[in-house]
């Protein structure tokens, strides 16, 4: 980075002041090093290192090769799988996004609503599904694509269907299950966020509204509620921004690491394949920068739009 | 011959026909019988094994240890007469000696004039015998390593007996007056017999007639010893060794944190007949008192039993059958309880033995089995007609179609009650109570109407399965021996008891030195490295297996490599080394060696070294069938050693194919035409939807997947088209079902034919027991070729080491998901760069060797169980691993025919796309030569890339000969490709394809 010129000091000057600055709050940094050491060597560091991986081919045995721009141009103009990765990331994220980021909203609104003993039920039969950890296993289970599977066994036993239907491995139904079962789950974290954000609401606030003329709940809602938690709201954003982008586990979980006519198929997914099956780590780090640039911008736009609040 | 010896032999025939032959069991044969006397003997009949009347197959008379006797072989019968002079019952009992083998128990069917008296009689068990040998050793950190077991020789005189341990007492026959012939008909393994003996069974007396008799016997004083379970002597399984239970502070010997084998049983002596015994000596002749300190801490609410004899006879009836309760820790049983037995002991040695035995459950469990296949036989009849997913909208008038079954239900139901209340008056309620209750509700609903059967079909199922779990975990008799107590009337047992402070102290200890030893390294012996090893350069060998497999490995290493060679191995056990492998080559940590983790994609990249150049290459490569290196061998290079190899083959259950007059299928064109058949009765085929079923069927046309040196597909050859149409028409017209758990379907009859990999066998043999006998292994069905002749061809595949998987691809993908074994071929490579590769090759020379596979395979089955049997590619090696005669001869029959399928650069591609046509054409009901078309496509062009990547040809037309050539090499019995089989690049296309191809895209 070139050193900022600041009128009236010299190079050396300038670093006297720093150092001195730098002493005086010694405590603070002392207290920071061990995370800051730590964020270095386990983030910085893989991140600079994987953008400079991204411009080399480079399979993990023998050395890198530089190709410059080649990996990215691939990207757009020779691999039509990406393509289909980008836009099931899109349609994926464009869906699990926003909704699971409204009904967290939603339901933690309502429950806060609730009398004590209720809430707490409800927050625990809500969140049940994200806490248990591998939860979705049990759609794997009903989606079984045996005859004698739950779903298509009712199915079948109702009449409905006289074979089973290949829940899983069928394209038709892949991306839809597979977004409902991510809904499903998406009472996690985001959701307690908001719980807490809710609780953290001063009650004076509400009753000054009503004096200034608030006369109904969605007008608290707008002008009260919401800009009360703006950063609640902002971190949660980014939870959801982050989990619809980069969360495979439930998607390699549900339709398997290899889903049929790539109907499930992920950036994250392509990059992993690309990395841990293919050996290309170049490619796949030039796939996952794109992917970190474009969650970076995701993050803008939504604080963006969360400044428009109320 | 007279009219009326003619109506005889003809009314005979009639019921040796409608009956399967031999089908009574011994309980009714008994019953049937019950009548005659039993013959009082005095002294027995014996009849020596050379006075032979007739013999066929390889037996012939010999000398074992002095004693002249009949060596018989596997197969083959011997006869023998024997005079009785009154007609009655018989107990026999047999004089033999095991015979190097397979380390299996030697198994006879006995007939008596020409006919198997009962069921049971077809599968007689003469056990080996086996002690520890070498003694306790302990390795460089003072862990103690248990020994070998090692076969007895020795005669052994025993009746014949029930080996489920269903009848207590050896079995009975019924002997004319005058001479009748015996005759022992070979079924698993070669033995020696001196002598039969026809006598009668003496039953113990009771223990007052003990006394009575043993009254002059006076109390013996000051005397306690303490027999070490682990110091056990002979024992009839090799799976009885010395364990270590670190568990208990009260066990001797113990350590908090060293390996101390302190204990011997447990989960592992738990088959009724299994026995162990133990030699102590008295100092003086006198009455004694015995304990036992053991603990069952497997069956909750439930109780072992175990028969005790001493010097080779039950003193009395009382000890015949001793009850061990369910117990979490260590407890000192008395024999007798509060009041011991007395046991009177002359001064000197004597022998204790402990026999597995079902004791009061025998006739209970026995009749819960019989119960239990009944019940399967009419799920069965049920399915047949209703099949599994009955229609509900449809009366199928079961009382009309099979009311004969029907009308056996009540008296099902009532033989089910008094089972389950003769087993609740023993164990208390519980347990069984629940699945019982809930059968018994289910008979009664059936057998009044009828009509409800096809709605409860599921219950029904799991009732059943409930019931044979129960009967399956009665059967069990665990026990854990830390040891025999014999001691004088006049002194107490030991107590056993731990103060709670010394419990917690011990287990602090156990805590804290569980930071300091290195548990990813299998230690070498103490002094077994200094003494042989000086000087060579160690190699490093990575595998990923369990802990009990390094375990086993590190032992046989320290008992035969190292001491052979003077090479020490550092053998280190690392998980997902596929993943680490890079890293560590990356960092320079690799190891020189890893086993069961062969990658070719590693090998594309040079970080494998070439075996062939090695020295003795060629040798080597030979202990393999033909196909199992093609997977490893990328064109001047064979970068693996096959380690283990799994193949599927046809399963069978013979029982239903009887049922249904169908016979084994030869070829496809045999299942297509039996498929009707199945199906109208509502019964599947299974064929896993997959790209190795089709490569299967593919190869046995004779043609390949891949054309040279992998270049690209073949998927554009008319043959193989051909071949996509014929496999997917199997689930598209005949109804094979995409997805099906295996295990069940077998099991319940609804899938009696199903190709899977030869591994399930063991898991049918220990998880399924009542289907004993119902079910076989042959090959999988062929293609008939132009000459006539059936191609057998299985494919396999390279694999690694089965590590768990989630999701529906697994269950989709995989041949197997139950057992132990890799589908495929797994192997072992040497890291290229590696510091040292001459020591490195030594090795795998060596492990890949019929000694180290053999004992390997042995002492993990030994260990895990008959489930983990071991499938190693090494053919002498399979030879050796204890499948019977019947199973063998297919096994290898079919590996004759393994063809291996050679290393694609770019391969995740080729399946992925095959595994998509398939789908495409079976379930979205694509066309074959559109779907083909387009995936054919997909993969070449990714091939393609890849391959330049790697600086190999793309064009087919400039690959250098000799690369050809070696490709073609590889194949056993594929053909080299003949170009008018392949159609021109650049075919003429219609338009509307083209058209949707682009649109497809």
């Amino acid at each position: 980075m070139s050193a900022v010129h600041v009128p009236g000091m010299t190079f050396g000057e300038r670093l006297r002041v720093t150092g001195a600055k730098l002493w005086q709050a010694r405590v603070s940094y002392a207290m920071l090093a061990p995370f800051l050491a730590a964020f270095t060597v386990f983030v910085v560091v893989p991140v600079v290192f994987s953008f400079v991986l991204s411009f080399t081919q480079f399979n993990m045995v023998q050395r890198p090769t530089w190709v410059g721009f080649e990996n990215y141009l691939r990207m757009f103009l020779d691999d039509r799988i990406f393509l289909i990765a980008l836009q099931n990331t899109l349609v994926y994220a464009a869906i699990t996004g926003p909704v699971g980021y409204l009904l967290s909203f939603l339901f933690a609104w309502l429950i806060n609503e609730m009398r004590h003993r209720l809430r707490i039920v409800l927050t625990l039969l809500f969140y049940a599904p994200a806490i248990a950890g591998n939860a979705f296993m049990i759609w794997v289970l009903l989606f079984s694509p045996d005859a004698h599977g739950y779903i298509n066994g009712t199915l079948i036993a109702l009449g409905m269907i006289t074979k089973p239907i290949q829940w899983l491995i069928d394209p038709d139904y892949m991306m839809p299950i597979v977004i409902g079962v991510v809904l499903w789950m998406s009472l996690g974290t985001s959701f307690l966020v908001f719980i807490a954000g809710l609780k953290g609401i001063d009650e004076f606030l509400y009753e000054a509204a009503a004096i200034d003329g608030i006369d109904n709940r969605w007008q608290e809602l707008w002008y009260i509620t919401l800009p009360a938690m703006r950063g609640y709201l902002l971190f949660g954003a980014i939870l959801a921004i982050t989990e619809s982008m980069t969360n495979t586990a439930i998607i390699s979980a549900l339709t398997g690491d290899e889903p049929t006519d790539w109907a499930t198929w992920t950036i994250v997914q392509h990059s992993n394949d690309h990395a841990l099956v293919r050996f290309e780590l170049g490619y796949s780090s030039a796939i996952i920068f794109l992917l970190f640039l474009a969650m970076v911008v995701a993050q803008k736009v939504v604080q963006r739009l969360l400044a428009k609040v109320g | 011959m007279t009219g009326r010896a003619a109506r005889c032999v003809l009314a005979l025939l009639a019921l040796a026909v409608s009956l399967p032959a031999g089908a009574e069991t011994y309980g009714d044969y008994l019953r049937r019988h019950g009548e005659w006397p039993e013959v009082r003997l005095d002294p027995p009949i014996v009849v020596p094994g050379t006075d032979f009347t007739a013999a066929d197959g390889e037996s012939h008379t010999g000398e074992i240890s002095g004693v002249a006797a009949l060596l018989t072989a596997e197969r083959g019968s011997v006869s023998w007469d024997v005079t009785v002079p009154r007609s009655g019952l018989y107990r026999i009992r047999v004089t033999y000696h095991s015979l190097p083998g397979r380390r299996m128990p030697a198994v006879r069917e006995l007939s008596i004039g020409g006919q198997v008296p009962f069921e049971e009689a077809r599968r007689l068990s003469f056990p080996r015998t086996w002690e520890d040998s070498g003694g306790v050793r302990a390795d460089v950190r003072g862990n103690q390593i248990r020994p070998r077991i090692e076969e007895r020789p020795g005669w052994t005189t025993a009746y014949l007996r029930d080996r489920g341990g269903d009848h207590t007492e050896p079995f009975a026959f019924v002997l004319r007056r005058g001479v009748n012939t015996v005759t022992l008909t070979g079924i698993a393994e070669p033995m020696a017999i001196a002598a039969l003996a026809v006598t009668r069974y003496e039953r113990p007396p009771s223990y007052t007639e003990y006394r009575e008799a043993t009254a002059a016997s006076l109390e013996a004083s000051g005397f306690v010893l303490k027999v070490q379970g682990e110091d056990a002597g002979p024992r009839s399984s090799a799976t009885l060794f010395s364990v270590h239970d670190k568990g208990d502070p009260s066990i001797e010997p113990y350590h908090p944190h060293q390996v101390r084998m302190n204990s011997i049983g447990g989960y592992r002596w738990a088959k009724a007949g299994d026995w162990i015994e133990w030699t102590f000596a008295v100092p003086e002749s006198g009455s004694y008192k015995i304990a036992v300190k053991a603990k069952q801490d497997i069956n909750r609410g439930s109780r072992s039993w175990r028969r005790i004899s001493i010097d080779g006879g039950v003193p009395f009836r009382e000890v015949d059958a001793v009850a061990f309760p369910y117990s979490s820790t260590y407890r000192v049983s008395s024999l007798g309880g509060d009041e011991p037995y007395l046991f009177h002991l002359e001064a000197g040695e004597h022998t204790i033995r402990m026999e597995a035995v079902l004791g009061e459950y025998a006739d209970a469990v026995a009749e819960v089995d019989a119960i239990v296949a009944d019940l399967l036989a009419f799920y069965r009849d049920v399915i047949m007609i209703t099949s599994s997913n009955p229609d509900p909208f449809r009366s199928y008038q079961l009382e009309q179609r099979i009311p004969r079954e029907i009308a056996k239900l009540p008296a099902l139901r009532e033989r089910l009650v008094s089972a389950a209340g003769r087993v609740e008056g023993m164990e208390g309620a519980g347990g069984v109570s629940s699945s019982v209750q809930e059968l018994v509700v289910l008979l009664d609903r059936m057998a009044q109407r009828p009509a409800v059967i096809p709605f409860v079909l599921n219950e029904l199922q799991n009732a059943i399965t409930a019931l044979s779990v129960w009967a399956a975990r009665n059967r069990e008799q665990p026990l854990q021996v830390d040891y025999v107590v014999v001691a004088s009337p006049d002194r107490e047992f030991p107590d056993t008891r731990v103060n709670l402070f010394v419990r917690w102290f011990r287990k602090l200890q156990a805590f804290v030195a569980s930071f300091s030893p290195n548990y990813h390294q299998a230690f070498s012996l103490e002094g077994g490295e200094s003494a042989t090893g000086a000087g060579m350069a160690p190699v490093t060998v990575w595998m990923g297996t369990g802990r009990d497999q390094s375990q086993i490995l590190r032992q046989i290493i320290d008992d035969l490599f190292t001491p052979a060679t003077g090479i020490p191995v550092e053998l280190e056990l690392v998980r997902s080394i596929q993943s680490i492998l890079i890293p560590a080559n990356l960092a320079g940590t690799a190891p020189d060696a890893v086993i069961g983790h062969a990658n070719m994609e590693l090998a594309f990249r040079g970080m494998l070294a070439d075996l062939s150049a090695m020295d003795g290459y060629a040798e080597v490569a030979a202990r393999f069938a033909p196909g199992a290196l093609a997977p490893f061998s990328h064109r001047h290079g064979v970068y693996a050693l096959p380690e283990t190899m799994s193949f599927p083959v046809l399963f069978y259950r013979m029982d239903i194919l009887d049922a249904l007059g169908i016979g084994i299928p030869e070829t496809w064109d045999d299942v297509r035409s039996l498929l009707p058949t199945l199906r109208a009765h509502h019964l599947d085929f299974g064929l896993a939807m997959d790209p190795g079923s089709l490569l299967m069927m593919v190869n046995q046309r004779g043609v390949p997947v891949m054309k040279e040196d992998s270049i690209e597909t073949n998927l554009d050859s008319e043959t193989v088209i051909g071949t996509v149409d014929e496999f997917t028409d199997l689930f598209i017209r005949y109804d094979v079902p995409y997805a099906y758990n295996f295990f069940n379907r077998f099991r319940f009859g609804e899938m009696p034919l199903a190709i899977q990999p030869f591994s399930f066998y063991n898991t049918l043999v220990v998880f399924a027991p009542e289907l004993a006998g119902r079910w076989g292994m042959a090959m999988v069905p062929g293609t008939l070729t132009a000459a006539g002749t059936v191609n057998r061809t299985v494919t396999v595949l390279p694999s690694i080491v089965p590590e768990p998987v989630a999701g529906p691809g697994a269950v989709q993908n995989t041949w197997d998901v139950s057992s132990l074994t890799a589908v495929g071929v797994t192997g072992s490579s040497i890291v290229r760069g590696s510091a040292n590769p001459d020591g490195a090759w030594e090795f795998l020379k060596w492990w890949s060797g019929r000694e180290a596979q053999v004992l390997y395979g042995t002492e993990l089955e030994s260990l895990l169980g008959e489930a983990a049997r071991y499938a190693p590619a090494n053919l002498e090696a399979l030879a050796e691993i204890p499948w019977s005669p019947d199973e063998r001869r297919v096994l290898f029959e079919q590996a004759d025919w393994v063809e291996g399928l050679p290393p694609i650069v770019g391969s995740y591609y080729v399946f992925r796309n095959l595994n998509w046509m398939i789908r495409a054409i079976v379930v979205d009901g694509e066309g074959v030569r559109e779907s083909v078309r387009r995936y054919d496509d997909a993969i070449n062009r990714e091939l393609a890339r890849k391959r330049a990547e790697f600086g190999l040809e793309t064009d087919r037309a400039a690959l250098p000969a000799e690369h050809r050539d070696r490709y073609w090499e590889r194949f056993v019995r594929i053909d080299r490709l003949q170009d008018a089989d392949v159609p021109e690049v650049g075919d003429f296309v219609p338009a509307e394809i083209v058209r949707e191809l682009a649109a497809a895209e």
